[in-house]
C-alpha cells in the first residue's frame, strides 16, 4: 500500500515558498533554492513561507534579494547534491564561471549581498563576496586600497600616523 | 562605503594573502582596521586558516635575501640583506629569525647572532663561554651547536634565557663522518635534523631539543635528495614518518 498523498503541493512539483523583501515585494522560490540559507532553512523546514503568508525579510530590500535569490537558485542543484560530489568538472566550471561574473558589479551592491548573506546565513554566498572585497585590496598600498574602497582622504593626522607607522615597518618597503 | 559590521570585515581580511606585508598595508589603511588586524581573534583564525603554515617570503642566498612575491607584497630585499657583506654571514633561518656567524677577519673571536629582521632584534652570544655580550630579544630561542671530534658527535644547547650553553652530548658515529662541513638542517617537532652527504650517501643526524637525545639515521636508497646549485637549500623526498614533515623545514625564512 501506497502512503496517501499528504496534500502539501510536494507531488512532483517542487515545493514553492514565498520571500517578502523589506520594501514589500514578494519573490517565489523554490524551497530547496532559499534552503541555503540557514537562517529561512528552519522556518521552512516547520512549513512556513508556503501559500499566502511569505516569509519577511525587513533587512533585505528587493533589489538585493533578487541578486542573493540569483546565487541561491544557481547553487541548489550542487547543494542539493551534499556539495556535488559526483558533480561533473563541466558543471563545476559552469559554477565558477557563474560566480565570478555574479561578483562582478558595483561596490554598493556588493556590501548589500554580503551583509544579507550574513544576515541569511548563506554560507557560500558571503564567502564568495568576501574573497571579491579581498581581492580588491590585496596588492595595493594603504592609500590605493582607501581610494579603492571609496574612504575620504585621510585627513593630516591619519596622514602623520600612516607616515609614523610605514617607518617603523622598514622591512615592508623596498 | 557604509561600514558593514566587524566580522563581515574579518572575514574579507582571512581571505588576503597571509602575506605580512599585504596584511601591514590593510593594518594601515585605518584605525579601525589596524585594530582588528591586530586582535586575537583575526590572529587565531588566519593560522587556522592556513593550517598553521606559515608562508614562504623567501631565502637567503650567499649574495643576499631573495624575497618572494611580487611588489608591493613582497618584503624588502636590502633590509633582510643587511647584514650580509658586512661582516656577517647567514648560516640558518628559521621561526622568523636569522642566524648569522661573524668572519673572523673582522673580529679575533668567533661570534654567534641570532637576528630578528622584524623587529629589528639581535642577541649576540659567544661560541666560547667565556666571551658574553647579548642584544635586545624579546621571544626566548635556542641554538644548536654541533661538532665532531674522534669518532663522536657532540651537541650543546644554548638558550637565550638563561644565556648559557648546556652540557654537552654525545654519540659515536661512524668513522667516515669525520666532520661536519656547512651541512644542512631541518627542525621539525622539536628535532634538529642535520643532513651529512658523505659518500655520494647521505646520513641523518637527528637531536631532540626537549631529551636532548642524538640518534643517528642511516638513508637507504629511497631518498632522493635535489641540492640546489649551491648550498642554498634542499629538498629531500623520502618515504615514512619523515615525508610529511620534511617539506617544511629547508633553510628558509618563516614567520
Amino acid at each position: 500500500m501506497a502512503a496517501p498523498e499528504s496534500g502539501d503541493g510536494n507531488n512532483g512539483a517542487a515545493r514553492m515558498v514565498t520571500l517578502i523583501s523589506s520594501d514589500n515585494t514578494r519573490f517565489e522560490v523554490e524551497a530547496a533554492a532559499a534552503s541555503l540559507s540557514q537562517t529561512l532553512q528552519l522556518t521552512i523546514l516547520d512549513g512556513g513561507g508556503g501559500g499566502g503568508d511569505g516569509i519577511p525579510l525587513p533587512n533585505v530590500d528587493s533589489a538585493t534579494l533578487s541578486k542573493v535569490l540569483e546565487y541561491c537558485i544557481k547553487h541548489a542543484p550542487a547543494a542539493a547534491n551534499g556539495g556535488a560530489p559526483n558533480a561533473t568538472a563541466v558543471d563545476r566550471a559552469e559554477l565558477e564561471r557563474f560566480d565570478n561574473e555574479f561578483v562582478n558589479i558595483d561596490q554598493s551592491v556588493l556590501y548589500s549581498l554580503i551583509m544579507a548573506a550574513h544576515n541569511l546565513e548563506i554560507e557560500g554566498l558571503q564567502s564568495l563576496v568576501a574573497k571579491k572585497v579581498a581581492d580588491m585590496i590585496k596588492g595595493k598600498s594603504p592609500m590605493e586600497i582607501r581610494r579603492t574602497l571609496g574612504f575620504p582622504d585621510p585627513t593630516p593626522e591619519e596622514q602623520a600616523e600612516m607616515n609614523a607607522h610605514m617607518l617603523e615597518y622598514g622591512w615592508a618597503y623596498e | 562605503m557604509s561600514s558593514p559590521a566587524d566580522d563581515l570585515i574579518l572575514e574579507v581580511f582571512l581571505r588576503l594573502p597571509p602575506h605580512p606585508t599585504c596584511l601591514l598595508h590593510v593594518s594601515l589603511v585605518c584605525k579601525h582596521w589596524r585594530r582588528l588586524i591586530h586582535g586575537h581573534w583575526f590572529l587565531n583564525h588566519l593560522r587556522a586558516r592556513h593550517h598553521n603554515v606559515a608562508p614562504l617570503l623567501g631565502f637567503f642566498h650567499k649574495d643576499g635575501f631573495v624575497p618572494t612575491g611580487d611588489s608591493p607584497d613582497r618584503l624588502s630585499a636590502a633590509h633582510f640583506s643587511q647584514l650580509q657583506g658586512s661582516g656577517w654571514m647567514v648560516l640558518s633561518s628559521r621561526h622568523g629569525r636569522v642566524l648569522l656567524r661573524n668572519t673572523y677577519s673582522m673580529q679575533s673571536e668567533a661570534l654567534l647572532l641570532v637576528w630578528d629582521p622584524m623587529t629589528g632584534g639581535r642577541s649576540y652570544l659567544p661560541i666560547h663561554p667565556k666571551y658574553r655580550r647579548n642584544g635586545c630579544s624579546s621571544r626566548p630561542f635556542s641554538v644548536v651547536f654541533l661538532f665532531a671530534f674522534r669518532g663522536r658527535v657532540f651537541a650543546g644547547v644554548y638558550s637565550s634565557q638563561t644565556k648559557e650553553w648546556g652540557d654537552l652530548v654525545s654519540m659515536g658515529i661512524p668513522r667516515e663522518l669525520s666532520s661536519i662541513k656547512e651541512a644542512n638542517s631541518v627542525f621539525i617537532s622539536n628535532a634538529l635534523y642535520l643532513l651529512w652527504p658523505c659518500n655520494y650517501k647521505i646520513k641523518i643526524i637527528r637531536f631532540h631539543l626537549a631529551t636532548k637525545r642524538l640518534q643517528y639515521i642511516e638513508i637507504s636508497q629511497s631518498i632522493h635528495v635535489v641540492q640546489a646549485m649551491t648550498k642554498m637549500f634542499q629538498v629531500i623526498v623520502l618515504g615514512g614518518e619523515l615525508m610529511s614533515t620534511l617539506q617544511d623545514g629547508s633553510g628558509m625564512l618563516h614567520k
